[in-house]
């Protein structure tokens, strides 16, 4: 499957680096009164979901996680906009679905469950579909490690010291 | 003849007064046993109990099977409710065609099995015979009988209490609800173990035979979730592992730890922090053609090309404290894209004294900023 997985990476790199670009050139969000180290944890936060999504977005809506995924990410960045401070987690989600969700996935028998509170949408499926979505989801984890590094080393390498 | 005595014990604790001889005592006994053999009741023995009734058990035609399967199954149907040895025992052993039974098995045993322990492997061989003649009968209701017979190995009875009791133990472990079901012993056997440590079907499924769709359908199931297994061992590296238990904690573990990796690789995306300073101090940041590497390679021309390698600090320090003045995030920013951190001055002289070494290439610079604007980095300790 190495030509799926190519063409994966280059679709995933194109979107990536564009959202770097997107969170790295000035505007207002850069200006705002937070503190410094607030700042910094944001922006990580924001290149984290931004890798997470053009991800999802790369490895097309046929699967079930990439779906899950972007449902997520759309709820998390409709709440962040609403809200003021983005760490601040309204109550009436907090208690409803998530819980809810998560308690159903802890009650399953120990290993399983673990899996599908890391796999985006896990506790939906049942066994034989968790695992398919997990090949995948690993494929393409591994795909967005490699990706990154490669864009790490190349940013550090050329402000070097 | 560890019975008899059991008999003899009970005699004599029945008459504590009278004291005859023991000869007398043991006669009298004896003739207590008889009486046991002639009444079967609640009594202990088993081995020798047998035997004694097998010898005065009068001769009839063999009872119709589905008697013998009524006649098994009442004890096994008791022995599955409760343990109590008494009820089951009395009730194999007053039942009329109990006797036609013994005689059978009387017969038999003349032609079957070892004799290295005599009344044990009597009573063991006394049960396969009893099987097989039940097989014969071929009814369907003695079946599940069967798989008990055939899937726990009947070993001696460490205790006298009633024959039939170990099996009867192996049948509440091996058997779940008996099914109506045409067999051979020996697959069932197998295929009843199989399907025991499977889960908890209620049929027993033979070798390539199912007869419920439900056990269809699970198998399949289970091969569908085989084969996903066999496919993420793959890609998941160290699988090397056979339990799908251990492989599942594998997969864990490794999702785990390739989101961990994405996680720390976003904290240290470095370029564009490099790139938001340069838009504020540098001029040449002005003609970049936008995109975080085009920016930082602005930057990286711009410092490279104005500083040699020692003022190199001295530029970074610049640029910090121009971006300190308007914005302490964007410092943070810059200071975190070159790789470099703030700390109180104190904390800089006891880290670089205690990890000094000359000739430590690949340790980032520390940079170190104080109200004063001092910059020190741990190459700088050696001097005074």
């Amino acid at each position: 499957m190495s030509a799926t997985t190519e063409q994966l990476e280059r679709n995933f790199t194109h979107r990536f680096l564009t959202s770097l670009r997107r969170i790295n050139s000035p505007d207002s969000k850069t200006t705002t009164t937070h503190a410094a180290g607030l700042v910094i944890r944001r922006r990580s936060l924001r290149i984290k979901r931004a890798a997470y999504s053009s991800m999802a977005r790369a490895a097309g809506s046929h699967r079930a996680w990439t779906r899950a995924l972007l449902s997520r990410a759309r709820s998390q960045r409709r709440r962040q906009q609403h809200d003021v401070h983005p760490n601040y987690i309204p109550p009436a989600q907090r208690r409803k679905s998530s819980v809810k969700r998560a308690a159903a996935a802890g009650r399953e028998m120990g290993r399983a469950g673990k899996l599908r509170g890391l796999v985006p949408g896990g506790s939906r499926m049942e066994m034989g579909q968790l695992l398919e979505e997990t090949a995948h989801y690993v494929q393409c984890l591994a795909v967005q490690v490699r990706v990154m590094q490669a864009v790490a080393d190349h940013f550090s390498s050329s402000s070097s010291m | 003849m560890q019975p008899c005595s059991r008999e003899m014990a009970a005699g004599g604790l029945n008459s504590p007064t009278t004291t005859p001889p023991s000869h007398q005592f043991q006669l009298h006994d004896l003739h207590q046993i008889h009486g046991h053999f002639d009444h079967p009741s609640s009594a202990a023995a088993a081995d020798d109990f047998l035997d004694q009734f097998l010898s005065s058990a009068a001769s009839s035609p063999w009872s119709s099977s589905a008697a013998a399967a009524d006649l098994i199954k009442s004890p096994w149907a008791d022995l599955a409710a409760d343990d109590d040895n008494v009820a089951a025992g009395n009730g194999f052993f007053d039942d009329p065609s109990a006797v036609s039974l013994a005689a059978k098995l009387r017969h038999h045993q003349i032609n079957g099995g070892n004799n290295t322990n005599g009344n044990h492997n009597n009573n063991n061989n006394s049960k396969m015979m009893l099987q097989q003649q039940l097989l014969m009968a071929g009814d369907g209701a003695p079946a599940p009988l069967f798989n008990g017979f055939g899937s726990g190995s009947i070993q001696s009875p460490p205790h006298f209490h009633h024959p039939t009791m170990q099996p009867g133990q192996s049948f509440g472990a091996g058997g779940g609800g008996p099914t109506a079901s045409p067999g051979k012993a020996q697959p069932q056997a197998s295929g009843s173990a199989a399907t025991a440590s499977q889960g908890k079907p209620r049929v027993r499924a033979r070798r390539g035979q199912a007869t419920d769709p439900h056990s269809i359908a699970e198998r399949l199931r289970r091969e569908r979730i085989a084969e996903r297994m066999k496919s993420l061992q793959e890609l998941v590296p160290n699988a090397n592992k056979t339990d799908k238990a251990s492989m599942l904690d594998e997969i864990i573990d490794y999702v785990k730890f390739l989101q961990l990796q994405v996680k720390v690789l976003s904290m240290s995306r470095l370029g564009g922090a490099g790139a938001v300073a340069p838009l504020v101090t540098t001029a040449a940041t002005a003609s970049e053609g936008g995109g975080g590497g085009g920016s930082n390679n602005a930057t990286a021309a711009a410092n490279g090309g104005s500083s040699a390698n020692e003022s190199s600090m001295t530029m970074t320090e610049h640029q910090v404290a121009k971006l300190m003045e308007e914005d302490m995030g964007s410092a943070m920013q810059y200071l975190q894209g070159k790789g470099l951190c703030l700390m109180p001055i104190s904390l800089a002289t006891a880290i670089s004294t205690a990890t000094c070494r000359p000739g430590q290439p690949s340790s980032p610079n520390m940079s170190v900023l104080t109200g004063d604007v001092a910059v020190k980095d741990s190459t700088s300790a050696t001097k005074p």
